[in-house]
């Protein structure tokens, strides 16, 4: 099993879910960069605290290179019609790239950016769907109706209609 | 590695017998929380990212809360 | 508006190199998911809760309903993202995935 990165962006809404556990049936471990955990207010840092004390999640220093890196990232991001990446997303991308880890988000941005770019196509880049899908499998229907319930966010009709589930 | 183990769960059993829990209970979130990892762990970085304060200030609450970091 | 071609050139300024057909597709997904999003957002809102909140919240608030950017709503609002979040709930904005 592997690791991801997560951007504050997808742990706000994940740490709401009921079965929130079930991650670790995906991923080994779940990576945190420091400015992930700064975003996040007494609530967010509560729900986060026992996966870090069991060490299931761990803290990502800020690393000058991959500083770097995500400001190339967000500048280019800038300058064209795709959603702009913001800081924290683009430092998942260049830490997840070079790391060879995956980015879990809930924003668009680095989703397109990964798959537009040749030099980030190898980087997997999930969303909230996308690891509901990984775990649930066959049950999605019923995971995604309680993902809803938990958290207010709701998938595109196009989106389910992949997965076989009508909305 | 059984001699690492061996310290670790004596300074756990030691913070956990030596910490003032009232004083943990009445702290708001997130300090709350970080301390109880403080106690569980004995990693002050880790627990001062959790509560959001310098590392500095968090300890002055640490032993405010009697909670000892064993070496 | 650029070009794929645009595109492609200011990625090589970047030293990045672009999958032109993978932009083509993504940019087409993307207006697509966006007026559907759009919509849900603005349907569901609960425009009382929103519109008896203090500024900047409560621009923060429309601001969301409008673009769906939850970080740049949390900007504008200046509180942590995971309380915006719940203002959101609250406000019973749907964010659209």
């Amino acid at each position: 099993m592997s690791t991801a990165v997560a951007d504050t962006c997808f742990l706000v809404h994940w740490l709401r879910f009921r079965e929130r556990e079930r991650i670790f049936e995906v991923f080994e471990s779940i990576a945190v960069p420091v400015m992930v955990l700064d975003e996040m207010g007494a609530r967010g840092r509560v729900m986060l605290a026992p996966w870090l004390a069991s060490r299931r999640a761990f803290l990502i220093p800020r690393i000058n290179d991959y500083e770097v890196e995500a400001l190339r990232l967000v500048e280019f991001s800038r300058s064209q019609r795709l959603p702009t990446l913001d800081p924290p997303e683009a430092y998942c991308l260049a830490v997840a790239k070079r790391r060879g880890y995956a980015v879990l988000t809930d924003n668009k941005a680095p989703k397109y950016l990964a798959q537009i770019l040749k030099d980030y196509s190898g980087v997997k880049v999930l969303d909230s769907l996308d690891i509901l899908a990984l775990i649930y499998g066959g049950d999605l229907a019923e995971a995604v109706k309680a993902y809803k319930e938990d958290t207010g966010l709701v998938f595109s009709r196009t989106r389910l209609k992949t997965y076989g589930i009508d909305s | 590695m059984e001699k690492f183990k061996e310290f670790e769960r004596e300074a756990r059993e030691l913070r956990e017998k030596s910490a003032d829990w009232e004083f943990i209970e009445k702290q708001p979130e997130p300090i709350k929380t970080a301390l109880k990892v403080l106690v569980e762990n004995g990693d002050l970085w880790l627990a001062a990212k959790i509560s959001g304060l310098p590392v500095d200030e968090f300890d002055e609450i640490r032993i405010k809360a009697k909670i000892p970091v064993v070496v | 508006m650029e070009s794929t071609a645009e595109t492609a050139e200011l990625a090589k300024q970047f030293g990045f190199t672009i999958n032109k057909r993978a932009l083509a597709k993504a940019l087409k997904e993307l207006e697509e998911l966006e007026h559907e999003a759009r919509e849900i957002r603005a349907k569901n809102a609960d425009w009382e809760y929103i519109e008896k909140q203090p500024d900047p919240l409560r621009a923060a608030l429309r601001l969301l309903v409008e673009t769906g950017d939850l970080r740049l709503a949390t900007h504008i609002a200046g509180i942590p993202l995971d309380e915006l979040d719940e203002h959101r709930i609250k406000a019973k904005i749907p964010l659209v995935l």
